[in-house]
């Protein structure tokens, strides 16, 4: 047998049961008129229509600039917080309890603080993103750099690297797994917040439009929402392996050899 | 880029082979009535209870011990990484209170302290950054990877190479910082038998070509003689300098003439001698 | 040896480290400063409401909170709202260890199976799980069905992953030798494959959990099922604002326990394991 078969023959196994399982939705849902379970052709249609339509710039584009801005911010804070904490032993001790204790609290219940110290909007809805996304990043970012390595230490002393060279050459580098570790949970938290914040504290964006279709029983709007939250969740996360990948690459060469 | 330290003829062009040439007259390192203990009160560890010697421009000296020995704390109080209890390390004249600008340090466990995010060459590149210009670095990048049997393999990452590869790169990047004093510190305890004889015998080359001060510690006596001006032969814990034994020993050194010679079997067992009753005074002791 | 040169004679502490105090000053040390940053966050934020920097529209005064949360401790509302929480995330996370455990035995044992599976799980992993609540909503209302429903998706993708690597490990080393010892199937289960997939299964254990939790709170702050989350959003809009700080807290409280009660449940059951040893270096 050789290779080319062998990979079509994954690629076939791989991909029958995604297709049969959205052609059986198809055909089963063809005749539906269930309130809840409209006919796919017509999601794909309502689909279509509002997000290569007026929704795009309406709601996506939005909804794409907050996360943008909000999943940044969340990241520069949380990476420079963890290594201005984790430099120092006192600090980091001083941090660990507070950074656990938001670490650990369900990000949207800071939702109703926002709402109230910022009120309804955009910056309200970035704000609760990196309040409550920051804390992920910002401890595994204390964790890697406290985890430098004593050989490491010495060296870059007796070189005597500036501390500018010891951050950027040793301390973040040797951080980077844990960063990105704590950067992916960051990211999922970042999705999480933007949409809860624009369901319950926006007048637009795909959160705002997915509660809003629902609350006004517009099913196939609410379920074209729903897909478009998933196909952007799983376009996020293959973004930031790809990412992950380049900058770790080091990484990844030491397990294989 | 600013420039520490006197510039020094150091480039490959003005090599010579003969005689000793440093920027420091006098005594390069005097190591005076070293003295280190962990904790306090009761529970007080002595490691090092009075060491004192000192290492001339030029010579390559070996500080031999039993294990235990505190050696690789006398290393780390020379190179400036810790501060001794008492006694002091003085350096081209100055005390040593930090890591100076003219000391390099090799350390033992290469996989370690080359950085593995960076290639070969940009690790040996590292410390020059503070030194010199993006230029004058690359082309000393180059040369310290020639002089180490590292020549085209500087796009190599750390752990594409072989252990007695990365420990050569270690090496480059010692002798590329320019140091007066290379200080080393059992850097072949963890390569084999075969690589660890090539890696000595590059250790002397380099030490003719750059002219370099180097001060070697090794648990390995054969190590210790094969490659030293001087052997200093420290006790066992709480540690002090037993003896100073000058290898009067032809050179150029040859793995297998210097071995045969008489004279080298002769230096070797006193030193062997010496760590043996190091080491049984240490054990009748604690 | 770096390490024979440094190690101390006998009696002295073994952990000590060149230039370090012993090991159990600098613990206590840590934990004084952890309690005295709470304290003195606790202490700004009073002394910010007191003074008015801060507006008490907004944020009530520490005190007032924590004096609110103990009242709440004492009435059964308050314990009626976690356990409706909590007990959602519990049934939801039977669930995942139940789907999960079945699911990552056929992916992790059967080729095939792995290869069918793989676009449809790698597509459904990264979706976020609030996304449905609008469809859940729309299917079940704002009952505990939906809630359970929406936790089991969310949290049971790490709980697979780790289990289907888990798995995966025992395949290897552990069974060759098993097998050349002969140790027959109730030795080679209790002690290879069981002691090999738990470090697994508890990480992601711990990681569904604390994602069951955040389900659990969101579905009950924008669904209006019954827990935290509901109190949080009432409060809010009735302007009780010190009840509202006080569950919040209760709600990172109750992440920070659950965090604590899977940490006490690693240390026996993975002992032998290098993350548990403590080489705190």
């Amino acid at each position: 047998m050789n290779t080319l078969t062998d990979t079509t023959r994954t690629a076939l196994t791989r991909l029958w049961l995604p297709v049969a399982l959205v052609i059986a939705w198809w055909v089963s849902s063809a005749e539906s008129t269930s309130l809840y379970f409209p006919p796919l052709a017509t999601i794909v249609e309502v689909f279509v229509r509002d997000w290569f339509g007026p929704h795009f710039t309406a709601d996506l584009l939005p909804s794409l600039g907050k996360f943008l801005i909000g999943f940044t911010l969340a990241a520069v804070l949380g990476i420079t917080g963890g290594m201005l904490l984790g430099m120092n032993r006192y600090t980091r001790a001083a941090a660990e309890p507070i950074v656990l204790f938001f670490r650990s609290l369900p990000g949207p219940v800071l939702v109703p603080i926002g709402i109230m110290v910022i009120g309804i909007g955009a910056g309200m809805n970035i704000f609760i993103m990196v309040l409550g996304a920051v804390w992920p990043t910002l401890m595994n970012t204390i964790d890697g750099v406290r985890s430098l390595d004593l050989v490491q230490q010495d060296m870059s002393r007796s070189y005597r690297l500036t501390l500018t060279q010891r951050i950027r050459y040793v301390v973040l580098p040797n951080a980077g797994p844990q960063i990105f570790a704590g950067l992916r949970t960051t990211l999922q938290m970042s999705i999480i917040l933007i949409v809860v914040s624009e369901m319950v504290a926006s007048t637009n964006g795909i959160g705002f439009y997915v509660l809003y279709s629902q609350q006004t029983f517009a099913v196939a709007e609410t379920w074209a929402g729903t897909i478009l939250l998933g196909v952007l969740g799983y376009l996020a996360s293959l973004l930031f392996i790809a990412v992950e990948r380049r900058v770790l690459a080091w990484q990844a060469g030491i397990t294989k050899e | 880029m600013t420039t520490t330290g006197p510039t020094t003829a150091r480039a490959p062009e003005t090599i010579t082979y003969t005689g000793i040439e440093s920027s420091y007259e006098g005594t390069m390192l005097e190591v005076r009535h070293l003295k280190k203990n962990y904790g306090s009160g009761e529970k007080t560890a002595r490691i090092l209870a009075d060491v004192t010697f000192d290492v001339k421009p030029g010579e390559f000296v070996c500080v031999v011990g039993p294990s235990g020995s505190g050696k690789t704390t006398l290393l780390r109080s020379i190179a400036g990484l810790q501060a001794p209890t008492s006694g002091e390390v003085i350096f081209e004249g100055e005390t040593v209170t930090e890591p100076p600008a003219k000391m390099a340090v090799v350390f033992q466990d290469y996989s370690r302290s080359l950085l593995p995010w960076m290639t070969v060459a940009a690790n040996v590149e590292l410390p020059m950054r503070n030194k010199f210009d993006k230029a004058e670095r690359a082309r000393r990048v180059e040369d310290a990877l020639i002089s180490v049997g590292l020549a085209g393999k500087g796009s190599l990452y750390p752990w594409q190479m072989s252990g007695g590869m990365q420990q050569r790169a270690a090496i480059a990047r010692g002798i590329g910082y320019q140091p007066d004093v290379l200080l080393m510190d059992e850097p072949f305890a963890a390569v084999d038998a075969q690589t660890r004889i090539e890696l000595e015998d590059l250790v002397l080359r380099i030490r003719q070509a750059y002219n370099t001060t180097v001060l070697f510690v090794t648990h390995d006596i054969d190590e210790a003689v094969y490659l030293a001006d001087r052997v200093i032969v420290l006790s066992g814990a709480p540690t002090s300098v037993t003896e100073n034994i000058v290898v009067d020993l032809p050179r150029p050194r040859d793995q297998i003439e210097t071995k045969a010679l008489p004279r080298y079997a002769q230096i070797r067992n006193q030193v062997f001698k010496l760590i043996q009753e190091a080491k049984s005074h240490a054990s009748v002791q604690s | 040896m770096v390490a024979a040169d440094i190690t101390p004679p006998a009696g002295a502490p073994a952990k000590a480290r060149p230039g370090l105090p012993v090991l159990w000053d600098a613990r206590a040390t840590d934990l004084a400063l952890g309690a005295a940053a709470v304290a003195g966050v606790l202490g700004l934020w009073e002394a910010l409401s007191r003074t008015g920097v801060l507006d008490t529209q907004v944020f009530p005064a520490a005190s007032t909170v924590l004096v609110e949360l103990w009242r709440l401790l004492g009435t059964g509302v308050f314990w009626g709202d976690l356990w409706a929480t909590l007990s959602s995330a519990l049934t939801g996370l039977a669930l995942v260890v139940l789907i999960g455990t079945v699911a990552a035995m056929l992916i992790g044992l059967i080729r095939f199976v792995e290869n069918s599976t793989w676009v449809v799980v790698e597509f459904l992993k990264p979706i976020p799980p609030i996304a449905l609540i609008p469809l859940g909503l729309l299917l079940w209302g704002p009952s505990p069905t939906m809630k359970v429903t929406l936790i089991t998706f969310g949290a049971l993708w790490p709980f697979l992953t780790q289990m289907v690597y888990g798995i995966r490990q025992t395949n290897n080393v552990a069974l060759d030798m098993a097998s050349s010892y002969r140790l027959g199937w109730w030795l080679t289960t209790t002690r290879i494959v069981v002691p090999t997939l738990l470090p697994y299964a508890l990480t992601g254990l711990r990681i569904s959990a604390s994602i069951a939790v955040i389900v659990s709170v969101v579905t009950e702050l924008i669904g209006g099922a019954e827990g935290i989350g509901q109190t949080i959003a009432v409060a809010q809009i009735n302007n009780a604002l010190p009840t509202m700080y006080a569950y919040i807290l209760t709600a990172g409280l109750l992440g920070v326990g659950i965090n604590l009660v899977f940490q006490a449940l690693e240390k026996p059951l993975l002992f032998w394991h290098p993350s548990q040893r403590g080489d705190t270096n």
